[in-house]
This record gives structure tokens, sequence and C-alpha cells, in this order.
């Protein structure tokens, strides 16, 4: 679905679709997340130990040297199954270590042998949690975080700010769960914590320059896009085929034109979504990610949010009811539209950008 | 023809010193156009046209032994950015180029490539193309244009409308029934006709914008040219959705460019009054830059298909979709956002384009090439499987 360079990764996210398919249907996501921890801890190290996490990290590190376009693909076949669980945040904390140089951390991670849990929201990283730190030792003074997975991880990754200085460094604090309280949210797949930190205690990783954190975030929101445009395809086929299947006056619904126009549509948006998603990977365009990812996270979160809204109505009363899937994708979309900010806030953004073009 | 080989590693800067040294003699500049109106600005085009056939560039990814230069697609990708950056024009012989010489590459005799092809690229003969008729428009394959055969010899009798470039063609590929009347797809044969003659009248179309750019033209017995049936009698149905297909790929690379031009234009206008403009036409504005870029690179995705051999298929018809939506919303905010500005700030914006015609000849774009509605069917029936009406 995402154009890729070559034929090697073409059946890397290939087998990879294959996996997910059969090894993490979304019955199987959801099912997990009614266990204790909220997923299923083997499944990622499952995931871990085929390389999902360091597909285009360099082989120094480890990687497989992959394109960044790959690393998206797999995020759009993840969003295909709604797969639950750390994944993203494992794959977010791999992708800052790598930035950071923090290797130590980075060998535990790549493999999957530590599970890390991260902060998604904008906030935590642009105005963290404070901490004093001292031979190599963070101790939160104040703050708290919130975190998709505070139970069953083996470290939360946290951005502390000196309180005087404001220097920013991301701290690995040993989980505690005692800390962490569930809060209400729209997903059931993706639990949210809020997680206290005052007096915590944890090893400093590195160093968190303002730069570095705005392209974490732009990290994050890039590739949640193309988890939303992975989704829209998913529940663009699952809409179709029912279509195919339900007859209402004798004939199958697809057949009606309205219908067939309203799945079209959907079909368009995708088409042209899933390139400018996948283009914020690539290497020339990384001198314009300050505009192209809001851009991208803006499209996509509509598409995310359409599609599931065009498929339910096509789902007529199954559609709202529990017996089918389509709500988790609704849900899911309405819950990555306000990760790492609300959408409204890249609209924002780019509405000075727009208006800043002199010829 | 150049002296040196073609390069692709040279050619966007080459390109560049090149435009920027023919093109303002020519046709001016984005900030110092010297381009008329109508009649004049397609003789302009034509010099244009040959200027970069001179320079070997007017086929880049044509096959060499038609005077192309057998370069990668992504070549045509960095021409039409370049010149459409430069402020150059649309190419006169589009139609020759865009539908004509695939269909003649793709479907016709040797002969035929030899007698028509050079005279496409180096805007000798201009084309024009007879497909659509007053009955035959979404539903193409029930055209009624007849072709019927005269001591040997094709003569056509019928009508066609909408037919871009007709009243300066020199020939028109058209489409014709050659089977019985209700023979549909399996019945139409694709004919090469002279547009100089006695049997065939040209009459121009006031369109809503006050161009004639359309017209619609009429059959009485007109002649044929010797050898005038590309590919098969009674299949030419192929290859008119073949060549509208690949028509539908380079022509949306050439208006997806242009659309991001105009849409820079009007950025830096509005941008320049920003306190004049409200801001849900700041929200419109980015709404349509979202659009632009998104078709940007699908554009440049489907390209990297066509140059693997693949074929985009119904991604194409999707963009084709989606650039009339984004062309037709950027008109109408160019308007507003006209309406809004102060009357220097008009001046601004009436330099170029000329935003009240941009409006109105976008309204063209979701009806011609296959409605939008035509497209969303092909989109249901082919793309996504769904069961035909």
């Amino acid at each position: 679905m995402i154009e890729l360079p070559d034929q090697t990764e073409v059946e890397v996210v290939e087998a990879l679709s294959d996996f997910l398919a059969k090894e993490a249907p979304l019955a199987r996501s959801l099912q997990a997340a009614q266990s204790a921890i909220g997923f299923d801890r083997p499944l990622i190290e499952h995931l871990s130990s085929l390389g999902f996490f360091r597909l285009s990290s360099s082989s120094e590190e480890g990687g497989l040297g992959l394109s960044q376009r790959l690393v998206g693909a797999c995020c759009a076949q993840a969003g295909r199954v709604l797969l639950g669980g750390p994944w993203f945040e494992q794959l977010l904390a791999a992708r800052l270590l790598e930035t950071t140089g923090a290797t130590g951390l980075l060998d535990e991670v790549l493999p999957g042998s530590v599970l890390a849990s991260l902060p998604l929201a904008a906030s935590a990283w642009r105005n963290p949690p404070q901490a004093t730190v001292s031979g190599g030792r963070a101790q939160f003074v104040s703050g708290s975080c919130v975190l998709g997975f505070a139970d069953g991880v083996d470290a939360w990754l946290v951005p502390a700010g000196n309180p005087v200085t404001g220097a920013a460094v991301l701290v690995r604090v040993r989980p505690e769960p005692a800390r962490a309280r569930p809060r209400r949210g729209f997903s059931l797949l993706w639990r949210e914590f809020g997680v206290q930190l005052a007096d915590a205690e944890g090893d400093v990783v590195g160093a968190l320059e303002d730069g570095r954190r705005e392209a974490h975030l732009l990290d994050v929101a890039r590739l949640l896009a193309l988890v939303s445009v992975g989704a829209a395809a998913a529940v663009l086929e699952s809409a179709t085929e029912y279509a195919k299947l339900r007859e209402q006056f004798g004939r199958p619904i697809g057949s009606f034109q309205s219908l067939q126009h309203r799945l079209a549509d959907v079909f368009i948006d995708l088409e042209h979504v899933k390139s400018l998603a996948a283009a914020t990977l690539d290497p020339a365009e990384q001198p314009q990610l300050r505009r192209l990812v809001p851009m991208a996270k803006v499209a996509a979160d509509r598409l995310a949010v359409s599609s599931a809204g065009t498929a339910l109505q096509v789902h007529g009363g199954l559609g709202f009811t529990w017996e089918l899937p389509v709500h988790h994708y609704l849900k899911e979309a309405l819950r990555r539209r306000t990760v790492p900010q609300q959408t409204a806030v890249y609209r924002e953004q780019l509405r000075e950008q727009v208006l800043s073009y002199n010829l | 023809m150049p002296d040196t080989e073609f390069s692709v590693d040279t050619f966007r800067q080459e390109l560049r010193t090149w435009l920027r040294r023919e093109l303002p003699a020519i046709w001016g500049t984005p900030t110092r156009p010297v381009r008329p109106r109508e009649a004049d600005d397609l003789e302009m085009r034509r010099r244009f046209d040959r200027a970069l056939y001179a320079v070997g560039w007017a086929g880049l990814s044509w096959p060499a032994a038609y005077g192309g230069q057998d370069a990668p697609i992504d070549c045509e990708r960095i021409l039409a950015e370049e010149a459409t950056e430069a402020g150059a024009p649309e190419r006169y012989n589009r139609v020759g180029l865009g539908i004509v010489a695939p269909a003649i590459i793709g479907f016709g005799t040797a002969a035929q490539k030899d007698r028509y092809l050079r005279p496409i690229l180096n805007s000798d003969e201009i084309w024009c193309q007879g497909f659509s008729e007053p009955n035959a428009g979404s539903d193409l394959a029930s055209l009624s244009t007849r072709a019927t055969l005269v001591d040997g010899s094709w003569r056509i009798t019928g009508q066609k409308v909408w037919t871009t470039l007709s009243a300066v063609a020199d020939f028109c590929l058209l489409l014709a029934r050659t089977g019985e009347p209700a023979s549909g797809h399996r019945g139409i044969t694709a004919f090469i006709v002279p547009v100089h003659q006695a049997g065939v009248t040209v009459r121009p179309i006031r369109q809503i914008n006050d161009s004639t750019e359309f017209s619609e033209v009429f059959f009485d017995s007109a002649e044929t040219v010797a050898d005038p049936v590309i590919g098969v009698v009674d299949r030419g149905w192929q290859l008119a959705m073949s060549v509208l297909a690949y028509e539908r790929s380079t022509n949306l690379l050439n208006r997806q460019v242009r659309l991001a031009m105009t849409l820079r234009a009007l950025r830096h206008a509005a941008g320049r009054y920003r306190d004049s403009v409200p801001e849900p036409l700041v929200d419109d504005l980015v709404d349509i830059w979202i659009r632009s870029a998104a078709l940007q690179y699908t554009v440049r995705d489907h390209l990297a298909e066509i140059g693997r051999g693949e074929s985009p298929g119904i991604g194409n018809n999707a963009t084709k979709v989606y650039w009339s939506e984004t062309y037709q919303a950027l008109g109408d905010l160019a308007l507003e956002i006209r309406g809004v500005v102060p009357p220097e700030g008009n001046e601004l914006l009436d330099d170029e384009p000329d935003w009240y015609d941009f409006f109105l000849a976008s309204r063209a774009s979701s009806i011609y090439a296959g409605t939008d509605e035509i497209q969303r069917n092909i989109i249901a029936e082919r793309g996504l499987g769904l069961p035909r009406r």
C-alpha cells in the first residue's frame, strides 16, 4: 500500500502483514486489553525478536538498515489490525534512544529485552516534569505525565527539566504501579495512566535539547499518521466487503450508486493521504518536516475519522453495535487525533505558515 | 539536437539555465509576463514547443527512435516542475503529445509512427481529439459518428463536441462507429482525419469564461488520410481506454505542478494582506495547501510506479477527482480572498493568473476527461470490486 523503494522491503511488509493477521488480530488485542497489564507481552516480545523495532537502525546498532519509509509502512500494517500494547511506545523509545546516543539502553530496547513506555503527549516534552540531576541520577521534584502502558513494562522513559537551567534530560524510571492511576479515555486498547513522579528517582539516559524534543514529537506525529492510513485502509476494505454481501431490495447494497460513491470518496482520500504521510519519512523531505508533518497529521486524522464514520454508516444498524469492530476504528481514530497534541494545534501552526510565502 | 549525451544528473540544472535564457523572449516570466491573449498566445506556445524540441527535451521519456531521449519518466516531472516554475506555457500540442502519440506508439504501424510522431514532437502538426459527442459524453461507448467505406476509403459523418484545439488543429484522432449502431464498445474504430477539408466544419463554443477553447466539429462525409486506422477496425475502444489512462497520468503531473504554482501566488497575496483576510478563509487556504502537497507526493508515487513498468491504474482515477476538487476549491477561494483584500491587493491578485477566469475555467475540470461521477463509478467497480448497478 505504501510505495517502497525495493522488493526486499515489499516482502518485509508482506511478512509482517501475514504475522499480524495470524498472531495479532483485533479480537486478540481486545482480549489482552482486559488482562491485568492490559496487553499481550509475549506478542510484543515476539515482534521484537522479528526485528520490528530495529528495521531502520543502522547495522552498527544491530539494526537492519532498511528505509524510514519501510518503518512507516509497518506502522500502517499495525494500524490495519489496531495492534494493541506498547509497540508504538517501544518503537518511539528505540528511535529516540538512537538520536540521544544512549547505546546501553538501546541495546536492550532494540531486541525487546527491555520494554519501555514513554509519554506521547507534546506537553510532557515541552514542559517536562522537574528533576534535580546529579551524578547520572535524577530526582523528580514535582510533576506527572500520562503513559499508555504503565504496568507490565520494564522502563518508564520520562523527560525531566532542570528547575534552574531548564535543560532537559531523558530519565529511565523503574516502574512503580502505585504511582500510576488509570484514566478514562476513548480507547479500549490503549489504556491511559496518570503517573505521579514527585520524589521518584531514575537514571539519566541522555540529554534532550529543545530541537531533539521537537524532532521526537514530529516523529510521533508522522508515524501516527501512517497508523491512521493503515486503519483507514482496513476499515474501507471491511465496509466494501460488507456492501458486497448485505442485500436489501433484492440486491447487494454495494450496487447502489450513493453507497459506491461514498466508498469511492474514502478510496480517493486514502490514495492521497498515504502518499503525503509516507513522504514525511523521505530523506529528501526532511528540511520541510515542520510543514509536512502537521499537514500529514491533519489529513490522516481526518481520513481516519471520516473513513470509520463512512464504514459505520455502510454497516447500518450493525455498525452501531459491539458485534462488529468498526466502532474500535472510530474510537482509536479519535484517540490518535489528540496525540501528541490535538489536530487543531497543527492546523493553527499551518495557518501561520501558509501566510508566510514570498514570491 | 544537443551535441552531448543526455544526463539525468545534470538535467535539472541544464534545464533551469536554458529556461532562464530562452523563455523570457518567447513568453516572459512569472513576474514579467509578455504574453498576449488567445490568438497570439497559441503561436507563442508553438515557438516554445519548438525551442524545447530543438534542444532535445520535447519527448524526454519517448523512445529515441521517434525523437525522444529514452530518459526515465521522472525527468518529465523535473521538466514540468522547472518549466512551470519559470512560468512557461502549457505545451501547445498537448493533445498530440498526451493522447495521439501514445496511441500511435502503442497501436500504430511502423509507417504511421514514421509519418506522424516527429511532427507532433516539434509541433509542426497540431492535433485534436474527437471523442465526446452531444449524446455520448459520460457514455462514450454509445457514440454514433459513423465511418463508412466508400470506394475503398473511409468517410466520416457525424458530430463531435468539446474538441480542444480543433480550430487550429491539422489532424483529429477520431473515434467513429464502424460496427452495428448498437454495437457499443465493440464496434468503434480510431481514425486519423485531416481537419482542413471541405467535409469538416469547426464551430467554436462560447464557454462560461468567454473563451472558445472547446469547439463542436461537424463531419459531412469527411475524408480520412491514406492508411487512416490506428490499430484494428472495431477495436478502437481498447485504444481509447489505454491512451486515456496514460494521458491521465502525464496530464495530472502538469496539472498538479501548475496548481501548486497558482496556490503559491495566492498564498503570497493573502500573506501580504493578512490583516484583511478573515480566519475562515485562512483555514480554507490551509486545507487547499494540504491537498496540493498530497497531490504532489501522490503524482510522484504514481510516476515511480510507471518508472517500474507498473500502472497506477485506479490511483489515477482517484487523482483526477482529487485534483479537480482542489482546483475548483482554489478558484473559489481566490475570488473570496480577492473580495477582502484592499484595492492594491487586488492588483497583486489580478497580476497572474486572472483569478476570475481561473475559477470559471476550473468548473470544466470535473466534467472533462471523464466526469468525477464516472471516475467514482470506475473506482467503485474496478478499484473496490463493488457490483455493477
